[in-house]
């Protein structure tokens, strides 16, 4: 839109080198109303992500390098350093990394085996709709009704005991990592249907002609699959392995709800350790610590991912 | 020419934007208002009825009634009250605890001072000057009494009766008496840890049941959380465990009345606070449920009971600050006080406000006759961050009762550090 509206302007400049200029071409100048009149509008964009994005990143990076609340002395790396001496802390960065894993290996491999199956049925809309539904209710909403599943003596355990199968019972929710991994489910079944919905939207994308071609090629289901859709899939995967990617990264509300990061802070991530640091134990340098390190992993990890595949999609 | 305008206009709302961003982020200059109720915070949704009737029964002697905001999770409610007492946008009135938590919270400096409110309201025989310690900090009051509860054991009378049991008078008798119902199916005990605090609950009865003396001293950092006593409580514990005479780890305490309803579980142990929540589940004091001292498990160990009080609090940034003080003046008032006492099923921090409610008499009787050594319940007998340390490793030994030498060593480990780190804080 400001190509256009300024395309007119240029093409007007009675200056010879600016005549010279093939059509449509900006001018190399810009003239100073231009320049203060754009730089006025930039401020606003800009200023905006300053104040709500870079000014508070750059104070949390700041804070980071000292210590806790009584005298909140110069520590240096103490706090960096800290992250990787704590077993607590370790456990935490373990325990996002068990995160990304099981969101990008269910969330995103259901979403895509539901959205395949159900594409070209009759019946898929209602399989999609219930897989779907989870997705508008919140993630504490989730927790609550998970803690009343997967406590010891919650539905789940009743209904394996009515089933006969007690040896197959446990302490969902008290045990490392069965308590993260417990987490991470409800999480797939809140989170599923929207890569579902996504993967869908790709699937609509897909010309026809290239399956039908495929089939009368010969190749069965499973290759018309891997070889013919899957790939023709790549650009809406890219998006919803970065959106699992961002989720999993800074998965909170659904955890604290479930476990409060308990027992013993066995099931903390990296967000949770953030907020227990700086709000619970009041020690804003270590909770600040975290919070880089938490965005550098989360901002590294989606921009490496993002950016060497939208690459070969272009 | 649109595209120009339509940026003075995207322009024009941007700047209005900000500009209303900045005055919301910018001191409102908030007085308050001069009429109305005070807003109060508290982290109990469930007392919200009786901090509206009490302040009704207030309105009348001051002018203004309380409207409550509750926050139900405590440790989202101890960030958020944190966090909004700095600024303008606090509340009125907000609900804290006593002993170290209040202490430091007022070491911020940014609660107000209540000595003479306190002062008046002792001079009246509204308050045992006993409890004034807990309340103060560096010698000037930061809170009053919100109410008084001792910590007992509520029982199932029906499971009792069916079993044949009577409320254990001795702790072989406690334990005979779990076997009993755990013989027949029913969990004896309430213990949980899902609420986070509730994990100390098992292990301040067990040290007390053996020396109140060395809890005194564990709180007055004069003795070690590595001490015979601490790890006698914990082997006894982890035998309760074993034996299966607690609810699993992952109980949480809202559950507990259902639980000793349905006659899933026969006793809980909490302070007379949970008398209301009990009768909310339906159940009558009296008949439904009963309440005893936990036993002493030493020979010739004194009795003793854990209390607790709640503060009241006034921020100093409440935007009716001079209201909200004056209407603690009258908190103590027995009009106000027996709307709440009956609303709460608990004693008065008032001592000469009875209680209405038949099983709080026969405690406060059985208080009065047996004089046991009055101790302050853990969580505000320590310092914050050692009491959320602490009941963190309690936790995990719920769920791995192998590990209490480690789990002992860690909060000892801990505690050299906070009591360094609050003696620093205080001065």
């Amino acid at each position: 839109m400001t190509l256009s509206a300024r395309t007119p302007r240029a093409t007007r400049d009675p200056r010879p080198e600016a005549r010279s200029r093939p059509a449509g071409e900006r001018p190399s100048t810009v003239t100073l109303p231009d320049r203060l009149s754009g730089a006025a509008f930039l401020f606003l964009g800009v200023g905006l992500v300053a104040i709500v994005l870079l000014v508070p990143f750059a104070i949390t990076v700041y804070r980071g390098f000292f210590g806790d609340g009584v005298d909140s002395e110069f520590a240096g790396l103490d706090n960096y350093v800290e992250m990787f001496r704590d077993p607590i802390l370790v456990r935490s960065l373990i325990n996002t990394l068990i995160w990304v894993v099981g969101s990008l290996v269910l969330p995103v491999g259901l979403g895509l085996a539901i959205a395949v199956m159900t594409s070209a049925t009759r019946w898929g809309r209602w399989a999609r709709l219930a897989v779907v539904l989870p997705y508008a209710i919140s993630g504490s909403a989730v927790a609550v009704v998970g803690a009343f599943m997967l406590q010891t003596d919650g539905a789940v355990n009743q209904l394996l005991h009515a089933l006969g199968l007690d040896a197959l019972t446990t302490q969902w929710l008290l045990n490392w990592p069965q308590n993260t991994i417990s987490a991470i489910l409800l999480s797939t079944w809140q989170g599923t249907g929207v890569a579902v919905v996504l993967f869908l939207v790709g699937l609509q994308t897909v010309p026809p002609e290239t399956i039908e071609a495929a089939a009368l090629d010969g190749a069965d289901g499973w290759k018309r699959f891997r070889y013919i859709t899957l790939p023709q899939l790549r650009a809406v995967t890219v998006v919803v392995v970065g959106i699992t990617l961002a989720n999993a990264l800074r998965a909170f509300d659904l955890i604290w709800v479930l476990t409060q990061g308990g027992p013993a802070r066995s099931s903390e991530t990296l967000a949770l350790s953030m907020y227990r640091e700086t709000f619970l134990l009041q020690d804003a340098g270590q909770g600040s610590a975290i919070a880089v390190v938490l965005t550098i992993v989360v901002v590294g990890s989606s921009w490496t991912y993002l950016r060497s595949n939208l690459r070969g999609t272009r | 020419m649109q595209i120009t305008r339509l940026h003075r206009t995207a322009g024009l709302l941007l700047a209005t934007l900000l500009a209303g961003v900045a005055a919301a982020c910018g001191d409102s200059g908030s007085s308050g208002t001069e009429t109305g109720p005070l807003s109060l915070y508290s982290d109990n949704p469930t007392w919200e009825k009786g901090f509206t009737d009490a302040g009704t029964a207030l309105q009348k002697i001051t002018g203004r009634g309380i409207k409550p905001v509750s926050v139900p999770s405590t440790s989202d409610y101890e960030q958020v009250v944190r966090t909004s007492i700095t600024t303008r946008k606090t509340n009125d009135l907000v609900k804290w605890w006593s002993g170290y938590k209040l202490q430091d919270l007022a070491s911020t400096g940014l609660l107000s001072d209540l000595t003479d409110v306190w002062n008046a309201a002792e001079q009246k025989g509204w308050l045992d000057p006993a409890l004034k310690p807990n309340y103060t900090f560096n010698d000037r009051v930061y809170g009053l009494p919100m109410y008084q509860s001792y910590w007992v054991v509520f029982y199932s009378k029906p499971l009792f009766a069916k079993y044949d049991i009577e409320p254990p008078t001795t702790f072989a008798d406690f334990e005979r008496t779990a076997a009993t119902l755990k013989q027949n199916d029913v969990t004896p005990l309430w213990t949980g840890q899902s609420d986070t605090w509730t994990s100390f609950i098992p292990y301040q009865a067990l040290v007390a049941a053996q020396s109140p003396d060395y809890y005194t001293k564990l709180t007055q950092n004069q003795a070690a959380w590595t001490d015979p006593v601490s790890q006698n409580a914990l082997n006894t514990w982890k035998d309760w465990i074993d034996k299966g005479w607690t609810t699993p780890a992952d109980s949480r305490l809202a559950d507990a009345p259902a639980m000793m309803k349905s006659g899933k579980v026969a006793m809980l142990p909490i302070g007379t606070w949970q008398n209301s929540n009990l009768k909310l589940a339906g159940l009558t004091p009296g008949e439904d449920y009963g309440a005893f001292f936990m036993p002493t498990s030493v020979a010739g160990a004194p009795k003793s009971t854990f209390v607790e009080g709640g503060a009241w609090t006034v921020p100093t940034n409440a935007p009716n600050r001079d209201d909200a003080v004056k209407a603690l003046g009258s908190w103590l008032d027995p009009s106000v006080q027996s709307v709440w006492s009956d609303f709460m099923a608990d004693s008065s921090a008032n001592p000469t406000v009875p209680s209405t409610d038949p099983l709080i008499k026969q405690i406060q009787a059985k208080v009065a006759q047996d004089k046991p050594v009055l101790l302050n319940r853990f969580y505000e007998a320590f310092p914050s961050k050692l009491v959320l340390a602490a009941t963190t490793e309690l936790s995990g030994f719920m769920v791995h009762q192998d590990t209490g030498p480690k789990v002992l060593d860690s909060i000892q480990k801990t505690s050299e550090t906070e009591w360094a780190d609050w003696k620093k804080q205080t001065g």
